[in-house]
């Protein structure tokens, strides 16, 4: 009992612990900047990539190793264009976007599992952007997305982003239209804690207006939605989120997530603070604690969850990345009962537009009335764009 | 060119799919309609508080209110609880790939012998 | 008379000597260029030699011995100019580039570029010797006053810096540290009775508490850790032939072991593995019913596991993730320490 108690403390130690003895620099969280804007149209990150996100990528990010030795960095930049070209016009970007894994369960016992290929996701996107540093963008993405068995009524086609943005100033802009919730930090992981939990998963976009700032230490985002329009009107999830980061010792960032949201059926509260921390050469740590209080109409389910997430890159050589992933959850705070989730991981980026990926994930269950073996997952995963 | 790049980009986004996190909220936490037999319907509030609250995302569990569903896509076998993937797999059950509900620990035997009359006898 | 003769004949020798580099400078013989300088190398020499014999004793790689050669060429023919520019640099005057001689500033280089390659030779602390990285910054100096070569004499320096940095952090210091982790671990044993027997598991956590030495240089780190485990850990067996529960169990024992690891940014995080002993009591309660008993299994495992740590200065942060040999089970650990 003592040590269930003693665990989720343990996370907030690890978060505070990360704000001592850091010294100021002037370099960022491991290669990404502090914020997503510097490489994404989307303020909260996410999406489309533009021309500077795409060089970056490409030049530090992704090894170098199959360009000839002759070609400079700057090359490798030019060549980062869609279809490996530079633009010729600066009003108009598109990409393309594929994701595909293999996932098997419980390897080598009774339990296996093995699946074929799933093709994850194939979309295309459109970017529109006019006006002095493009002030205004318009951004769409469409593409294939499964649907899980049995789902049968709808399409195999779905959008994820549809959305017009506007910069006032280089520090204030408003954007409207189908985007992410702005809650927590964004994962790749659609199956991790703490992005089921708060229902801000890989399919939970919704219509509504956001606004963004982004000062010299502050970085504030404010987003009021109605759901996803094209879902039926009791379905649509309405309400608000906001999200509160500060850049600490010029180099980490820590932040505060707060969401609230509502359907006909289903009433969520969710509260959470995270941090991001720069561990230098492109190396960097990503911590996050947070609830979720959740009412049902029905009064079925109503619980409180927590959950929460260290995610490590350690980057021993140029486009390979050593991954940990652990997740801690508790599926009913009421409850003594939790699961911590632990996942080592292999990323490789062999050259620009290409990551494969290898993640093990082992599951374990703490419970007082019962002991169960772990459960297995391993993933293999490619990602390529144009 | 600019206006038909906008509006290829908006007729692109139309008439797209909409599942997510809520796609199943009615048939979980709304009323319910349930079509089957009295063991079905004592055993549904142990399905929904035990197994749907996780099994709602890729399995299309939520939406299975006719007991016959649960036959039709294999998690039962009518009258065989033991050659039940849906029984053998809770931890009551016992054996090498009994662990579920996770992280609950095994269910209190009475909801356990709910589940099973229904398989048993319910079909 | 005698002493005349003398005189032409050491005259007409020394002319044989010079005849003799300048001709075997034409037939690209560097090697025997250094055999004539090395059989006289005080003679006094002209300008034009001097210049062969300096590149000759470059191409071969005496960068010392060329040291000296290019001394004496400036102690021979630019002294006054040397004496000067040395003064006007002390001074912080104006230095007029143009006034200097292209050999002068050509010998310098030779200068530079010498001892540069005698520090980029160094492969041990051991061999740094102050003495010559002071030389290197007096001739890297007077050359950035002469606008001599800039981009290169920069390059040069980033290169030298470089490199010592490289040796100097090539050596292994010493280290220790104090951490404590929260950890889980699943054992097997074995419920048995009535011509049956059930595998159970035996999920713990808990704590441990400890700390390391180690040898680090900047690339790698050899360690050895040991900590004290306190936790405690719960067993069912639902499904077999009788119920048996048990819920926390203490645990104690000693998790030891070594590591190596590679550090992977100036923060100093690193990614490794770790092969420890667990050495783990931990007693289980009997079955009521008759006929029925539980063993465990022998206390001393090993595991192989995944390491990282994330240093913030002296603290960190560390993950380990592994599994038991010869067994399913894993062992895994979330920790914070203090390393010196």
């Amino acid at each position: 009992m003592v040590y269930r108690f003693l665990t989720f403390p343990l996370f907030i130690a690890v978060t505070i612990l990360c704000t001592i003895e850091a010294k100021a620099y002037t370099n960022f969280i491991g290669h990404s900047y502090t914020s997503c804007l510097n490489c994404h149209y989307n303020p909260t990150g996410g999406g489309p990539l533009t021309d500077y996100g795409r060089a970056v990528s490409a030049t530090a990010i992704s090894s170098k190793m199959l360009y000839p030795d002759s070609w400079s960095e700057e090359r490798v930049a030019y060549a980062s264009g869609f279809l490996f070209r530079k633009p010729k016009q600066k009003w108009l970007r598109t990409q393309i976007n594929y994701r595909g894994f293999q996932v098997v369960r419980n390897p080598g016992s009774e339990r296996t599992e093995e699946k074929q290929w799933i093709n994850m996701q194939l979309d295309a996107r459109l970017i529109l952007k006019f006006g002095q540093n493009d002030k205004f963008v318009a951004v769409g993405n469409y593409g294939y997305a499964p649907l899980p068995e049995g789902v049968e009524e709808q399409t195999e086609w779905r959008s994820r982003e549809h959305y017009v943005g506007y910069r006032f100033t280089p520090k204030f802009g408003v954007y409207a239209g189908l985007m992410d919730k702005a809650y927590g930090i964004k994962v790749l992981e659609h199956i991790a804690f703490s992005r089921s939990a708060p229902q801000v998963a890989q399919n939970d976009q919704v219509h509504g207006v956001m606004g963004h700032f982004l000062g010299e230490k502050w970085e504030i985002t404010g987003q009021g939605f109605a759901g996803n329009l094209g879902q039926e009107a009791e379905l649509q999830m309405k309400g608000g989120s906001l999200m509160v980061e500060r850049t600490s010792f010029d180099i980490h960032r820590l932040g505060f997530s707060a969401m609230k949201s509502k359907n006909e059926f289903l009433d969520l509260t969710s509260y959470a603070v995270h941090g991001r921390f720069n561990l230098k050469e492109g190396s960097a740590v990503l911590a996050e604690i947070g609830e979720t209080t959740k009412t049902t109409f029905n009064k079925t389910d109503d619980r409180t969850m927590r959950y929460g997430l260290l995610q490590t890159y350690l980057r021993p050589f140029r486009g390979v990345y050593f991954l940990s992933n652990i997740e801690y959850f508790n599926k009913d705070v009421e409850q003594d009962d939790y699961t911590v989730r632990w996942g080592p991981g292999l990323q490789f980026f062999p050259v620009q537009r290409v990551e494969l990926r290898f993640d093990a994930y082992n599951t374990r269950n703490f419970s007082t009335s019962s002991s169960t073996k772990d459960s297995w997952m391993y993933l293999l995963q490619a990602h390529l764009w144009l | 060119m600019k206006i038909l790049a906008l509006i290829i980009l908006a007729a692109a986004i139309s008439g797209c799919q909409t599942y997510n996190s809520n796609t199943e909220d009615e048939a979980k936490y709304g009323p319910t309609n349930l079509v089957g037999g009295a063991e079905f319907i004592r055993a549904y509030p142990v399905i929904q508080s035990r197994c749907i609250s996780c099994h709602n995302y890729h399995d299309e569990w939520a939406n299975y209110t006719d007991s016959n569903d649960w036959v039709v896509n294999n998690l039962v076998v009518a009258g065989a609880p033991n050659s039940s993937l849906f029984i053998t797999r809770i931890i009551n059950h016992g054996g090498s790939g009994a662990n579920m509900p996770q992280g609950q620990g095994p269910l209190p035997d009475a909801e356990y012998d709910l589940l099973v009359d229904w398989v048993t006898n319910g079909l | 008379m005698i002493r005349i003769c003398l005189l032409l004949l050491i005259t007409s020798v020394s002319m044989a000597h010079a005849s003799e580099i300048v001709q075997a400078y034409k037939a690209k013989k560097t090697g025997r260029i250094i055999e004539i300088y090395r059989a006289n190398p005080k003679r006094a020499y002209t300008k034009k030699e001097f210049i062969v014999i300096s590149y000759a004793l470059r191409k071969q790689g005496l960068f010392k011995a060329d040291i000296l050669v290019n001394v004496r060429m400036i102690k021979k023919e630019f002294a006054k100019e040397h004496k000067k520019i040395l003064a006007d640099i002390k001074k912080g005057a104006t230095i007029d580039a143009d006034s200097y001689s292209k050999l002068l500033k050509h010998t310098y280089w030779n200068l530079m570029n010498d001892y540069g390659r005698i520090m980029q030779g160094y492969k041990s602390v051991s061999e740094i010797n102050p003495k010559d990285r002071e030389h290197y910054a007096v001739f890297s100096k007077i050359l950035s006053e002469l606008e001599f070569r800039e981009g290169q004499v920069d390059k040069l320096n980033d290169k030298i810096t470089a490199h010592i940095q490289y040796v100097q952090n090539r050596v292994y210091r010493f280290t220790y540290g104090f951490s404590l982790q929260y950890l889980s671990w699943q054992q097997q044993s074995i419920l048995e009775g009535a011509g049956s027997s059930t595998n159970l598991i035996v999920t713990n956590k808990g704590y441990c508490a400890g700390g390391e030495l180690g040898m680090e240089n900047y690339l790698f780190h050899f360690s050895l850790d040991a900590c004290f485990l306190l936790g405690s850990g719960g067993v069912s067996s639902a499904g077999s032939a009788i119920n048996y529960q048990q819920s926390n169990v203490p645990a104690y024992g000693v998790k030891a072991g070594p590591g190596v690891s590679m550090i992977v940014s100036s923060s100093k995080s690193r990614i490794g593995i770790k092969v420890p002993i667990v050495y783990n009591l931990q007693e289980l309660a009997q079955p009521n019913q008759a006929g029925y008993e539980v063993k465990t299994e022998s206390p001393l495992s090993i595991v192989t596991s995944l390491y990282s740590r994330w240093q913030f200065d002296s603290f960190y942060i560390q993950t380990e993730f592994g599994q038991y040999v010869g067994k399913d089970e894993t062992l895994w650990s979330l920790g914070i320490g203090k390393s010196f």
